[in-house]
């Protein structure tokens, strides 16, 4: 084997310790290629409306029957996959910079400055998720962009908290001084000294926090908050399909059970993500 | 000759509590502090608890700024200085600190913890010269080159220390202050990291500040030693002399020799060390001292020389002739 | 004899902390147990207190005898009757040792109460007095004090009225003086070795330092790597070490009026518990080893009431 492909195994092999991790990897990555290649793909279009064979049972031509409007289930869940996964990676990934940045600063300078943002972000996380979201949407309107900026402030402080405490425990760590004393100011201490011993744990609950915005998009999907109709989105499915539980239970079947199987593959990868940023356990097995 | 390192009156107060009803409390972890280090000396800081060594410690590192007096680096105040003035100094004085298994980042191999000095510094290097670098250092410290691609958690207590004073000396600094580096230590290690400073001093020109709670490693390794109490010098004693100072004495009377043919009675003082906080008015040192009379609590005595080494800062000295007791 | 360990062996997992522990221990006598990181001298406390199961290890083979019971097959309402009662434990941190939410007082009576089964008053009155004993100022006024309230010897010496509130026979202190400042260590020492004279007690001092078993003990075993390798009466042994370890250890230690550069470390470093090399434990370290020293262990070799385990004192016995 040469040494490069030597290197990217013993890489790949280091962020998927275990089996279960292994496998969620994989996993996801075959639903994020699904949903970047919906359009060819899916086998209708997810607008596609044809009301003679509305709320029809699974077939030879529709895997997963037809909705209350025959659109295909199986091809607007394939597009809707599409909403779900980016609102949720785009909302936790906007949330983790923000929050890692403001965590930081606040922990290492503290004082009034710390007191006041943090008042400011603990307020945000006084409110339940679906209040603000109402809230955001009121004022922006409704769409993926409002729902992206409802979750983002949803688990800003979150991550804020994490780090900050993290920061402040860590700066007062003896190697922290011997920086100090080489002459470093506090980017290089931040960046380099304090930032890499925080974000491990920050990056699992990034990761678990994915799961729980899925669900999050999904409940104001549901709501009618996210991404407008004919979009599809696993939430509105859900919604919308709840109403005929009972008459065509297929058209909820498959958008539920994506969402949960994507929340269980996520975190048995963030399993094994936090494993992989354990060093010591990375020492261990060279 | 100049010394390398003149602390002028030097002091440190902290402030703590203080709230809406609550009056401000003042702790005063150094007062009043004066001495000079001459070039390639070892200066030892001595004291118990509470005594101000590591706060003077960061003092001279200007980790922490002074409340009063000066702190003169070859003649610059670096008390004074900015940050960005003060960093390319920073270089000439480094420190080697006391917890080996925090004082490294436990995230970095040992070439990167050897080599950040020379990123924080802005000094560039290619990655052939960075390598010499790391090379040399471990070699001057006596560890083996493996060690570069280690983490902290997989070296020893000993093997940690040397790392940190291999990084103090990555810059090629003239003084060193050590803080209680060889305290966690094993005594057989302790005593090969010594021998490694003493060698290294010779090698490389240094002046070291030794700081410890050990006075017989603090008589054996020193030049010089300051012995400190709640925030003060109360003595200076010169290696081999006798102490004064009735505090001093009891610090040596409380060393326990490993022979068992020197069995003396242990203790001198009783009462234990007062908190910062309180004050008193005259000598701190007044309400455990054997020797005390009714003007240490009035006044607080001031150091003065002896001879030329050896000073001590006591009234009960200055008045009586000293019988030959202890 | 008080005490008795003979080749006492434990384990924990796949590991051996102590591979051979021999010494004895008699009423009125304080033996100092010595020896740096890895030497397992608390894992001998937690043996004779019988805590190992406690932390997972167990007694593999060998005997610890007091006062004629055997502890290695003593069940655990057995042990639970002699600790705290005729064994008492002093440890190092008094921090950790004591309940943050109990008044000190309070934690002595607690002793007295469980081994002597005194009643409430009585068990104060007690509390009081031995809190009297122990220097403690104003005994009356302290015992309704707080561990935090306290400083750090006045709390070790807390612990050391807890001790003795079970009247105990046997006493082990585990580096009770490591966390305190050095002129509140000698008193604490004083104390303990008062306290022994006067009551007749027998004391195991566990300490790194010896300096200490210099000035206070009468008997004392050096360990290494979970063996005793030497063991003696305090005097013999600091004049006359026959073990490397010992006498290297003797000469790390620096003294007033030592010449400068005189202070020499040992070599090397305490091996981890996986690595331990073959043969004697020391013999990486050591300046006087010789072929068989890595090959076989040496056992101990008594004569004359002092033992040591060393090949150069004694002829080669196989593993």
């Amino acid at each position: 084997m040469t040494a490069l492909a030597a290197t990217v195994r013993s890489n790949i092999a280091a962020l998927m310790p275990t089996f279960s991790s292994a496998f969620s990897g994989v996993a996801l990555l075959i639903l994020i290629l699904i949903a970047c290649a919906a359009p060819w793909l899916a086998p209708y279009p997810y607008d596609l409306q044809n009301l003679s064979i509305a709320a029809q049972a699974p077939s030879a031509a529709h895997w997963f029957g037809t909705d209350e409007f025959g659109r295909d289930v199986l091809s607007r869940v394939i597009f809707g996959a599409r909403t779900s996964l980016s609102v949720s990676l785009v909302a936790i990934s906007l949330s983790v910079t923000v929050g890692i940045l403001i965590g930081a600063i606040c922990g290492y300078v503290g004082g009034r400055l710390d007191r006041i943002v943090m008042s400011i972000v603990d307020l945000t996380w006084s409110f339940p998720e679906i209040v603000l979201a109402l809230l955001i949407v009121a004022i922006i309107g409704p769409g993926s962009s409002s729902t992206v900026l409802a979750i983002s402030i949803a688990y800003l402080a979150q991550f804020t908290r994490l780090t900050r405490t993290q920061i402040k425990s860590l700066k007062r760590q003896t190697f922290v001084e011997a920086s100090l004393s080489l002459g470093a100011g506090p980017t290089h201490i931040i960046m380099r000294r304090l930032l890499p011993n925080v974000v491990a744990p920050v990056i699992v609950v990034a990761m678990l926090s994915t799961g729980n915005a899925i669900l999050l998009e999904a409940t104001l999907g549901f709501f009618g908050m996210g991404v407008q109709p004919p979009v599809p989105s696993w939430g509105a499915m859900l919604s919308t399909g709840s109403a005929q539980l009972f008459s065509a239970p297929w058209v909820i079947l498959l958008p539920g059970a994506l969402i949960a199987l994507s929340v269980i593959f996520i975190n048995l990868f963030g399993e094994g993500v936090l494993h992989a940023l354990d060093i010591k356990a990375q020492a261990r097995s060279h | 000759m100049k010394p390398i390192l003149s602390v002028r009156g030097v002091g440190r107060t902290f402030t703590s509590g203080g709230g809406f009803l609550k009056a401000r409390r003042h702790f005063r972890a150094v007062s009043d502090v004066s001495f000079d280090v001459q070039r390639g000396e070892v200066l030892g800081v001595v004291g118990e608890s509470g005594c101000g060594k590591s706060t003077l410690a960061r003092l001279i590192m200007r980790l922490l700024t002074p409340t009063t007096g000066e702190v003169l680096f070859d003649g610059t105040d670096i008390a004074s200085l900015s940050v960005r003035a003060l960093r390319p100094l920073r270089r000439h004085f480094q420190m080697v600190f006391q917890d080996p298994y925090s004082s490294i980042d436990p995230r970095q191999k040992v070439r990167d913890t050897l080599l950040e000095p020379f990123q924080v510094q802005g000094i560039p290097l290619t990655l052939a010269q960075a390598n010499a670098k790391v090379d040399a250092l471990l070699t001057m410290v006596a560890l083996p080159l493996h060690l570069a691609d280690s983490y902290q958690h997989q070296m020893s207590g000993g093997q940690k220390q040397r790392v940190g004073i291999a990084r103090a000396l990555a810059l090629d600094p003239s003084l060193i202050v050590l803080d209680e580096s060889t305290a966690s230590l094993d005594v057989s290690i302790q005593a090969q990291v010594i021998a490694l400073l003493q060698d290294l001093r010779d090698r490389l020109d240094l002046t070291y500040v030794f700081i410890s709670h050990d006075l017989a490693l603090v008589q054996y390794f020193c030049d010089r030693t300051l012995v400190m109490y709640l925030g003060r010098v109360v003595e200076v004693l010169p290696r081999g002399a006798t102490p004064i100072h009735p505090y001093t004495k009891a610090l040596m009377a409380s060393v326990l020799v490993p022979d068992p043919h020197q069995r003396h009675e242990i203790v001198r003082i009783t009462g234990e060390i007062p908190s910062g906080y309180d004050e008193p008015l005259g000598c701190a040192f007044a309400g455990r001292c054997p020797r005390v009379q009714p003007r240490c609590r009035e006044s607080l005595p001031i150091l003065r020389s002896q001879t030329d080494q050896h000073a001590v800062a006591c009234h009960v000295h200055e008045s009586t002739v000293l019988a030959p007791e202890f | 004899m008080l005490l008795t360990i003979e080749h006492l062996k434990i384990g924990f997992g796949p590991y051996e902390p102590l591979s051979g522990v021999d010494l004895d221990l008699d009423k009125g006598e304080i033996l100092g147990l010595v020896g740096e990181s890895g030497s397992g001298k608390s894992m001998t406390a937690m043996s004779i207190m019988g805590l190992l199961p406690l932390m997972g290890g167990r007694v593999k083979s060998g005997s610890i005898r007091f006062d004629g019971v055997e502890l290695t097959t003593l069940d655990e309402p057995g042990y639970r009757a002699l600790r705290g009662g005729r064994i008492a434990l002093i440890t190092q941190n008094p921090m950790t040792s004591l309940d943050p939410v109990v008044r000190v007082g309070r934690q002595i009576d607690q002793v007295s109460q469980l081994h002597l089964h005194l009643d409430r008053q009585a068990a104060k009155a007690r509390s009081v007095e031995l809190m009297e004993r122990m220097r403690i100022p104003n005994p009356a006024l302290a015992y309704d004090l707080f561990p935090h309230q306290l400083s750090g010897g006045m709390r070790q010496r807390i612990v050391i009225a807890m001790a003795l509130a079970g009247d105990p026979d046997l006493l082990i202190a585990d580096e009770p003086t490591t966390a305190l400042d050095v002129t509140v260590q000698a008193q604490i020492i004083q104390l303990l070795v008062q306290l022994v004279r006067e009551r007749g007690l027998g004391l195991v001092l566990i300490t790194h330092d010896m300096g200490v078993v210099a000035q206070t003990c009468d008997r004392v075993a050096v360990m290494y790597c979970g063996q005793v390798i030497e063991y003696g009466p305090v005097a013999t042994i600091f004049d006359n070490p026959r073990h490397p370890y010992t006498s290297a250890l003797i000469g790390c230690i620096p003294r007033p009026g030592m010449l400068p550069r005189s202070l020499a470390g040992i070599p090397g470093m305490v091996p981890s518990a996986g690595n331990m090399p073959k043969g004697c434990r020391f013999n990486p370290r050591c300046n006087k080893v010789m072929d068989i020293c890595r090959q076989s262990i040496p056992l101990p070799m008594s004569e004359a009431g002092r033992s040591v385990s060393c090949f150069l004192h004694s002829p080669g016995q196989l593993p």
